[in-house]
């Protein structure tokens, strides 16, 4: 499905990425932790086109995507979503999946799409089935900007479900939410999986982490230091003493 | 040797300009309109307080009253902005623009009715010529040169080595974070917006005894100001200067040789140039 | 959002049959005072869609301008092309200017966008009066004819009508690019083109249409401008213009389409009941303005609309 090989990413002498390889398979989630500051943010941008790695290679369903721009990065089917909630907040939530939904069709220069078409109601559609699939269904008609932050981040996932993923890179989707959300939250991501969506999950909640990956890989300063199925790296040495740095950075 | 003392009084004066449009937008985010009309404003000062004293205290004497009141003046007129635009519109960038422009127009209307809209001439404070390395120059441009060169290098001391000179760079170089220090980013905003005003009445009272003086002589300054601080990178003060520079010589360079007529699209299209090639201008950062 | 077109649809109608009404019963001063509203409307609405797309331009009366010299120079010998012909070539025109200049200053943002516009529409008008040979230089070009297709093209009614009809043409335009599936990606865009671009936007494209759009009833307008004034000369790009409209679209807001002619009223209001002291108006519409900016923007009105309903 999408295969990273080797990028590497600086900015002026911090080597913020180097060398990362991970692979996601078909229907496979697979996790990228690591402390802060690890280079998993950077890992983000470089894959969905924000950034462009100034070495690698990047396959999506063998086709290269490295240094491509963002919006053909998630024509090819790769959607991100940002680990600050970015949601479009001007209208109502089906709205705002609407938008997900449009995004990818036709070329804008088309005078035929200056004017309004009459396929509002299928966009309408589609928009509901992504909100039913975050259960977010019954809010639809509300609006998007009165929405408390928890529940505006599960929009941002329906909104990027919307736009047909093949594959979704969700950058720390349960931060900030409670137990009960997260738990929620988790239990539609691992859903997704089974609708044929591949997911590389970015998450600080360890719990959530074990529970719905495959297959996790660790960064640390910029590097992979371990890659595995969660119980491999849940005892992996090298893992534990980078978290526990972290921790204590935390404690303090 | 005239040619290099020409480019040099123009390069100050560019310099003397932005520099208070830089320093307000670097600290700020702000677009100041109103920064033409200040340094307009600082003009008429000076012609009034020459106009007034100088028969009793003498031109030179009655020029530098003339500056400081015009400094105070345009000082207070940005305190006053401060207070009654850039506060109550806080993190509305667009409508503190707007409303800067608007003021703009406030202020030309009140000049054209006290002086009238015909343009001015204050007489120039010194007279005579100065002779440089063979070269003749008017003493007043010679001033022009001193005042801006003291004035950004005073500029400078102070942002580097004094406190608020430190808590402004604070601010501008991380607004959140000198909250955290405890800085009073209010204060500091306030404090900013009366040194660049402050600064373009000086620049208008230095400028006003070598060119005529007009309501609406603000206008092409601010334009000119405009592209400085763009090529240069918006915010950036040293790239104000470097961009002072560069416009200075190829202007004063144009005018020379001829090229008069097409200064205007010259600059302009170096601007457009640069953005192209580097949107955040020659010394910005990506923001 | 059917609910929307058709209010924007109804709005732009009526606006368009005020004037026309207005115009029967009016002096002839109330009927110059229409044409000149009409005309704004046209740069206020097109200038509206630009803005959708997150950018505030200043070059818009500059890019005008480019329609209203071209109505100057083609309705002319050598051309002789039919005024109104000529007047839909400015539009033309105007938005292929857009379309080059999007290149270098669609890379700038928020301020930077400000400034490089301004400064881009003050080389424009450096262009109209340094290039004499074409334009005129500062004294422009005068005896430009009103429209053909007029019985009597010196009646100031009929010119009234012509736009009238041109301004709901465009409206009607603008509202149904609004509601399209273009204008709401050109919306979310200016909304938020990171997060248009990762589902898929092309953000690049959609702002130069909306800027390219825009300009095009930018440069309708000049031509009409032109037509009417009988000249066209760099003093009719004026900074004052510029803000006018821009100030339409601050007090008014941007949300709906109706913002902005609600904000053009607002400010055609004040300038009319000022006009016995005519030398006092930019100071009484400056200091007008910036108390309804000032009032607006704390009513939750206006630009930052979304943001107070955020918070």
């Amino acid at each position: 499905m999408l295969e990273v090989r080797e990028i590497s990413r600086a900015f002026g002498r911090l080597k913020a990425v180097e060398g990362v390889t991970l692979s996601v398979m078909k229907n496979q989630i697979r996790g990228l932790i690591g402390p802060n500051g690890s280079g998993k943010s950077t890992t983000m941008n470089l894959i969905s086109g924000s950034l462009k790695p100034s070495a690698g290679k990047i396959e999506l369903e063998g086709q290269r995507i490295e240094g491509k721009e963002p919006h053909r990065i998630a024509r090819l089917g790769l959607i991100r979503t940002f680990q600050l909630t970015r949601v479009f907040t001007s209208g109502t939530l089906l709205d705002a999946v609407a938008l997900g939904v449009r995004a990818a069709s036709g070329s804008p220069w088309s005078p035929a799409r200056w004017i309004p078409a009459g396929d509002q109601a299928e966009v309408n559609h589609a928009a509901l089935v992504a909100l039913e699939r975050m259960g977010l269904a019954h809010r639809a008609n509300e609006l998007a900007g009165s929405l408390p932050g928890g529940l505006r981040r599960i929009l941002t996932i329906a909104t990027a479900l919307a736009a047909k993923p093949k594959i979704m890179l969700l950058d720390e989707p349960l931060a900030g939410l409670n137990a009960t959300e997260k738990a929620e939250v988790a239990n539609r991501i691992e859903k997704l999986r089974t609708d044929d969506v591949s997911i590389l999950l970015v998450e600080h909640d360890m719990r959530s982490v074990m529970r719905l990956c495959d297959r996790i890989t660790v960064l640390n300063f910029g590097q992979v230091i371990a890659e595995g199925t969660p119980a491999e790296i849940g005892r992996h040495p090298d893992v534990i003493k980078a978290y526990l740095g972290q921790k204590r950075v935390r404690d303090a | 040797m005239q040619i290099v003392l020409n480019c040099l009084s123009l390069t100050s004066f560019y310099l003397c300009f932005a520099l208070g449009l830089a320093l307000v937008f670097g600290v700020m985010r702000i677009i100041n309109f109103a920064h033409g009309e200040f340094f307009m404003i600082g003009a008429y000062v000076t012609y009034f307080c020459v106009a007034t004293l100088a028969p009793q205290i003498g031109g030179p004497s009655a020029w530098l009253v003339g500056a400081i009141v015009a400094a105070a003046v345009t000082g207070l007129l940005g305190a006053v902005l401060y207070r009654a635009v850039v506060v109550p519109l806080a993190d509305k960038p667009l409508a503190i623009f707007i409303s800067t422009l608007a003021l703009s127009y406030v202020l030309q209307t009140i000049v054209v009715q006290i002086f009238g809209p015909v343009g001015l001439s204050i007489s120039p404070p010194l007279r005579g010529v100065v002779s440089v390395g063979g070269a003749i120059l008017p003493a007043s441009r010679v001033m022009v040169i001193v005042a801006a060169a003291a004035l950004s290098t005073g500029l400078w001391i102070y942002l580097m080595r004094t406190e608020p000179g430190r808590r402004i760079r604070a601010v501008a170089q991380n607004p959140r974070g000198a909250l955290l220090q405890g800085i009073k980013t209010r204060n500091v905003g306030n404090l900013t917006l009366i040194i660049g005003s402050g600064i373009a009445g000086i620049c208008g009272a230095s400028m006003g005894p070598i060119s005529q003086i007009s309501p609406y002589m603000g206008g092409p300054a601010l334009w000119k100001a405009f592209i400085i601080i763009i090529v240069g990178g918006i915010g950036n003060v040293w790239g104000a200067v470097a961009a002072a520079a560069i416009f200075g010589v190829l202007d004063t360079l144009m005018s020379q040789f001829g090229g008069g007529r097409f200064l205007a699209l010259t600059s302009a299209a170096i601007m457009l140039f640069v953005l192209s090639v580097k949107p955040s201008g020659l010394f910005g950062e990506k923001e | 959002m059917m609910g929307a077109l058709h209010r924007d649809i109804a709005t732009i109608i009526i606006v368009g049959l005020a004037l026309v009404v207005g115009g029967l019963v009016g002096t002839p001063y109330i009927l110059g005072v229409l044409i000149i509203f009409g005309m704004v409307s046209i740069l206020v609405l097109s200038y509206r869609t630009i803005t959708t797309m997150g950018g505030w331009s200043f070059a818009h009366v500059a890019i005008m301008g480019i329609g209203g010299y071209s109505v100057a120079i083609f309705s002319k010998a050598p051309f002789e092309v039919p005024v109104l012909v000529a007047v839909a070539l400015g539009g033309v025109f105007a938005a292929l200017f857009a379309a080059i200049l999007s290149w270098p200053v669609l890379r700038t943002r928020q301020y930077y966008f400000f400034l490089s516009t301004f400064a881009a529409g003050e080389a424009l008008r450096q262009c109209f009066i340094q290039i004499k040979e074409i334009t005129g230089g500062t004294a422009g070009i005068a005896f430009i004819a009103r429209p053909g297709i007029l019985p009597d093209p010196s009646s100031a009614f009929q010119f009234l009508w012509l736009v009238a009809v041109i301004l709901v043409l465009l409206g009607l335009f603008y509202a149904a690019l609004d509601a399209s599936d273009t204008g709401k990606k050109i919306k979310a865009v200016g909304e938020d083109e990171a997060l248009s671009s990762s589902l898929g936007i092309d953000a690049w494209a959609l702002r130069a249409l909306g800027f390219i759009l825009g300009s095009f009833g930018a440069g309708i307008a000049g031509g009409l401008f032109a037509s009417y004034n009988g000249i066209m000369s760099p003093s009719d790009i004026n900074a004052m213009l510029m803000f006018k409209i821009v100030a339409a679209c601050v007090i008014g807001g941007t949300a709906r389409f109706s913002g902005p002619l609600l904000g053009l009223l607002f400010l055609t209001l004040i300038e009319e009941i000022f006009r016995f002291v005519p030398e006092f108006v930019p100071m009484i519409w400056g200091a007008l303005v910036i108390a309804a900016i000032i009032l607006s923007q704390r009513a939750g009105g206006g630009l930052k609309l979304r943001k107070v309903i955020n918070a």
